[in-house]
């Protein structure tokens, strides 16, 4: 199977060790789009959160229209947005007119969310995320109508069963999560079959997965320059994922949240060109033929970033093969 | 005094139209582009046109869009993204949704709902942390199912300006106030004279809205009565290039007649 590569995922974001202006970083992302154009990339992908000290991007499609304009072939891609915070009707009306502005170069992830002060912020229960979603998304869906030639592929974002389930009746496609190993998707797909046969639904030949995924020509030299970024990364989210409980001291709360990164990073994939192809391959072996690589973790120096997609670049003229 | 081409409807142009129009507008002089969403017939996502045609544009880009349709958060996060990705060049101006957008949206009509998004919209697009008690929204919600919030929310990342200047439409008195109490211009019609007010200096001077061919002395007119920004209605390179000759005109009064006749015989 030929598997096209995209990578990201960029969310604009000043962390604490590298707390760059916004006004740079969103200047670099245009730059590194067009790198990221010019190396032969099928696509870019963004990521959204809210409210966060950092900046993480809160408008991906503000941000994917900066990309498209400054680009002409690139495909932009949302990796997730966050469906149950948004009016689905505002948001199909939005990636209407982008994908009138640029025909068949917009991909459309979109995801639960999970962070209780994101929700709350809207006005909305975190429990109602599921249902809100079941309800928005054939909302959603109606932006086939509007864009009928030229409009947004869409991915539902799986880190679950339940939410492989949700796409699967909906004949939508998966974006499947990073944080899964080989084993935790097979089971993810195949809930996602089983429902969407259960549905009736004939489910897409094209599925989509992300991976975190740092190519380096020196292991050595770059891994102890990358770590800190990943563990600062993987332990933000696990923060996100995993709130401080009722009662629960700090010291117990750090550990758990160590655990947690512990176990992600583990199916970080690092190494040489060779290595990450061959890794990457048996990915497409489980049935995704679009390989979302997260090489941008957080705001990592911008020299490991672009050393990362010249290898990935590499890789990804070898996957297509 | 300052001159914007638009709105431009994005119903009705495309990406390469839209980037056509850009370049007449540098070329005649404009200050900004200005675009328009149309939310009864689809057409959303200004904010993020705007990000996509500064990248073709060294112009301001405008955009006006409905406020009263979906949260005010997120259009302060819109604006915010697309200020950052144009290099701060974005304006606002906030028009009511017409009725059949509404329906689309599913958006009822209630008394009071529309000051309070636009009070949310004001104080997140100022930087504040947002904390807002009303009777139709309130931020945070503190909803008691989910976790503790903080006690304000703060829009990040901020824009690039430090404010983004911002509009309000006014078709009566009462706009004309709420606008100047949340720290917006107002936007008028140009045959709407009676709604223009003369601003105190720290504040945006009202845009006229006019239609694609215009007098100089209809601009003149309100120009004395508040008015310090003008969107022209243009729609095509012809139209813009028609109007270029009025900038000179209204940015000097008693322009001498010899400076344009002899432009007009140098082009």
């Amino acid at each position: 199977m030929s598997v096209r590569i995209g990578v990201g995922v960029f969310g604009l974001q000043a962390v604490p060790q590298r707390p760059t202006s916004h006004a740079r970083l969103y200047r670099d992302l245009i730059d590194d789009a067009r790198l990221i154009e010019s190396l032969g990339f099928h696509s870019i992908w963004l990521s959204e959160h809210h409210f966060w000290f950092d900046g993480y991007c809160p408008s991906n499609l503000a941000a994917a229209g900066a990309i498209l304009g400054a680009t002409s072939r690139l495909s932009v891609g949302t990796g997730v947005m966050l469906l149950p915070m948004h009016s689905a009707r505002k948001m199909a009306d939005d990636a209407a007119t982008l994908a009138h502005l640029a025909p068949g170069r917009l991909q459309i992830g979109v995801g639960l969310g999970y962070r209780d002060a994101e929700f709350d912020g809207f006005g909305i229960r975190r429990r109602d995320r599921g249902r809100l979603m079941d309800e928005k998304l054939p909302e959603l869906l109606r932006i086939r109508g509007q864009v009928p030639r030229g409009g947004p592929a869409m991915y539902v974002g799986a880190a679950s069963t339940t939410a492989a389930r949700r796409a699967g009746r909906f004949g939508l496609p998966v974006l499947a999560d990073s944080t899964m190993d080989a084993a935790e998707l097979n089971e993810v797909m195949a809930a996602y079959r089983e429902a969407a046969a259960g549905a009736g639904v004939q489910p897409p030949a094209s599925q989509a997965l992300q991976r975190d995924c740092f190519v380096s020509d020196d292991p050595e030299r770059d891994w102890p320059r990358l770590l800190p970024d990943l563990r600062y990364m993987r332990r933000q989210y696990a923060g996100w994922g995993m709130p401080l409980e009722a009662g629960e001291l700090l010291p117990a709360y750090l550990h758990r949240l160590e655990g947690d990164m512990e176990a992600k990073l583990r199916n970080l994939i690092f190494g040489r060109p060779e290595e990450v192809a061959q890794r990457l391959r048996a990915f497409a072996g489980l049935g995704f033929d679009t390989i979302l690589c997260r090489t941008q973790f957080g705001n990592i120096p911008r020299d490991l970033l672009h050393s990362s997609l010249a290898g990935l670049a590499r890789v990804g003229e070898e996957l297509a093969r | 005094m300052r001159f914007g081409l638009g709105p431009l409807s994005l119903a009705h142009f495309d990406g390469r139209a839209l980037i056509r129009m850009a370049e007449a507008a540098e070329a005649a002089g404009f200050d900004a582009l200005w675009l328009a969403e149309d939310r009864a017939a689809g057409a959303g996502g200004g904010l993020a046109a705007a990000a996509f045609v500064a990248q073709h544009t060294v112009l301001s880009v405008g955009v006006a869009v409905a406020f009263d349709l979906y949260h005010p958060l997120h259009l302060a996060e819109d604006s915010a993204v697309a200020d950052l990705a144009s290099g701060g060049r974005v304006e606002l101006l906030l028009t009511p949704s017409p009725p059949a957008a509404a329906v689309r949206y599913g958006v009822a009509a209630v008394g009071g709902r529309r000051e309070e998004e636009l009070s949310v919209l004001a104080q997140a697009l100022a930087g504040s942390h947002v904390r807002f008690k009303g009777r139709h929204l309130s931020v945070p919600a503190e909803l008691p199912e989910n976790q503790p919030s903080p006690t304000g929310l703060a829009v990040n990342p901020r824009p690039a300006q430090a404010r983004i200047p911002g509009w309000l439409a006014v078709t009566e008195a009462s706009q004309r106030e709420l606008a100047r109490s949340l720290g917006f211009g107002g936007a008028v019609r140009l045959e709407e004279r009676e709604y223009f007010v003369q601003a105190p200096p720290a504040a945006l001077p009202d845009i006229a809205l006019c239609p694609g061919h215009v007098s100089v002395a209809e601009l003149q007119a309100v120009a004395g009565q508040g008015a310090g920004y003008f969107l022209i209605g243009a729609s095509t390179d012809e139209q813009a290039r028609a109007a270029s000759p009025i900038f000179a005109r209204m940015r000097m009064a008693d322009l001498p007649d010899w400076v344009l006749a002899q432009a007009e015989a140098a082009g």
